[in-house]
């Protein structure tokens, strides 16, 4: 999964809590709100990674089992696993939490948080086991099983991985977005519906390339292609175009693979598809161009422009983006925290 | 938070021809003035329409914040980055220095 999004489930999983239902008293459910700010904020300051992990720990010992306790493990599971490079230390931080939770359902967020820090060959069985003891809790969400099937990518257990994209794929479907979105219009329904079917399907394909259809895999991208909603530079929002790009590789068809592989690498910063394209670069380029000089004239190659707009800053002076021209400029959308 | 941590890569690069615009997206106009003030930022703030008509939203199709854009010297968008998190600064310099 792409780094960023990891970080902003975590970000939007906090921000989603502060506007749920509140069961403990009103003065604790404050304080809880604003520590949980805080952390997030915080963690936005922290100097390091490992002051991150500190922050979220200090977290869990004053807050065991909250709401908030699964996706505060799951942060905890990025940073030292993603960003540390201790797989070993972030399986045991949850594993040594998980007693001290007592609520069923927080219990369940954390049990999928285990599970999904599977994610390696080597956890292979631990996950098979993981994955079956979630039945105790009833079934999973349709988010769980997307943290599921890609953990079983991870571990490369392509057979679960197939085996979970037919309940996700039930999950996927207008009764399954109905299960989960009662109130819903008929449109969003259908809207998220196709969102998450597209995703299955791309999962599906995925292990397929991996257990030797590739071909099946790519008529379900070709198709999944066709559907998939797309940001400014053409892309897709998921990892279509990382496993249709890598499927292709696979099939040896380098020239195709590196259409799908070059724009995830150059504009969404995705690292598997960087590492593929390094890998075919040393092979079609083997005449010793630098791969960030590679990267630089690609990107120079397919560079959009921007449209040009006019806006107002804070003391009401107006200015056209026209004069920027031949300046470099960040430009960075935020909001203040 | 990303916001003050450009700061000094704008004091680095802005003599070389960078300039850095920040455009608040939730429309919070005093706390992003009153956190503006408190960080000391110099650079360029502007604001954009509501929810709806949040037009720069719109240009560069913003899907998460923070999101951060680098455009060169001919207005070609060059660079995309979703997030920020420590060292993400040292990566953006890069980009920048390789296109001044």
């Amino acid at each position: 999964m792409f780094r960023y999004v990891i970080l902003s489930v975590l970000v939007l999983s906090l921000a989603a809590c502060f506007t749920a239902d509140a069961q403990e008293n009103a003065s604790e459910q404050e304080k809880l709100t604003a520590d949980i700010r805080a952390l997030s904020d915080a963690l936005g300051d922290a100097a390091d990674d490992r002051e991150a992990v500190d922050l979220l720990q200090d977290f869990l010992v004053e807050y065991p089992d909250t709401r908030y306790t699964a996706p505060v493990l799951n942060a905890v599971v990025y940073y030292l696993r993603d960003e540390l490079g201790d797989h070993d230390g972030a399986i045991a931080a949850v594993k040594a939490h998980i007693p001290k939770i007592k609520d069923k359902e927080h219990l369940k967020g954390a049990q999928v948080v285990l599970a999904g820090a599977y994610n390696a060959p080597r956890f292979k069985a631990d996950l098979r086991r993981q994955v079956e003891k979630l039945n105790e809790y009833g079934p999973p969400a349709y988010g769980d099983y997307e943290t599921l099937i890609e953990a079983a990518f991870g571990a490369e257990d392509w057979d679960l991985a197939l085996e979970l994209c037919v309940p996700a794929g039930e999950k996927a479907s207008p009764e399954g977005v109905k299960g989960d979105y009662p109130d819903a219009p008929e449109e969003t329904v259908a809207e998220r519906s196709e969102a998450r079917t597209v995703y299955v399907d791309i999962c599906r394909g995925w292990a397929l390339a991996n257990t030797g259809e590739s071909d099946e895999a790519v008529s379900i991208f070709e198709s999944a292609g066709e559907r998939v909603d797309r940001d400014y530079f053409g892309l897709p929002s998921n990892e279509l175009h990382v496993y249709w790009g890598k499927t292709l590789m696979m099939k040896g068809d380098e020239e195709e693979a590196l259409e799908k592989l070059l724009p995830a690498a150059l504009w969404a910063e995705n690292e598997d598809a960087v590492e593929a394209v390094r890998e075919m670069h040393a092979v079609l380029e083997p005449n010793g161009e630098d791969f960030e000089d590679y990267l630089h004239r690609k990107r120079l190659e397919s560079a959009r422009p921007m449209e040009s707009f006019e806006a107002s800053d804070y003391s009401g002076e107006l200015h056209d983006s026209k004069d920027l021209m031949g300046k470099v400029t960040l430009v960075s959308f935020w909001f203040p925290t | 938070m990303e916001l003050p941590r450009l700061e000094p890569l704008y004091q680095q690069y802005k003599d070389e021809g960078l300039s850095i615009i920040a455009i608040e997206g939730k429309r919070d106009r005093d706390r992003a003035r009153k956190f503006i003030e408190e960080k000391g930022l110099t650079y360029t703030f502007l604001e954009t329409g509501e929810e709806e008509d949040n037009f720069i939203k719109e240009v560069f199709k913003v899907r998460a914040y923070p999101t951060t854009f680098l455009v060169d010297d001919e207005g070609r968008i060059m660079f995309v980055h979703v997030g920020f998190s420590g060292g993400d600064e040292a990566k953006i310099e890069r980009e920048i220095r390789m296109l001044l």
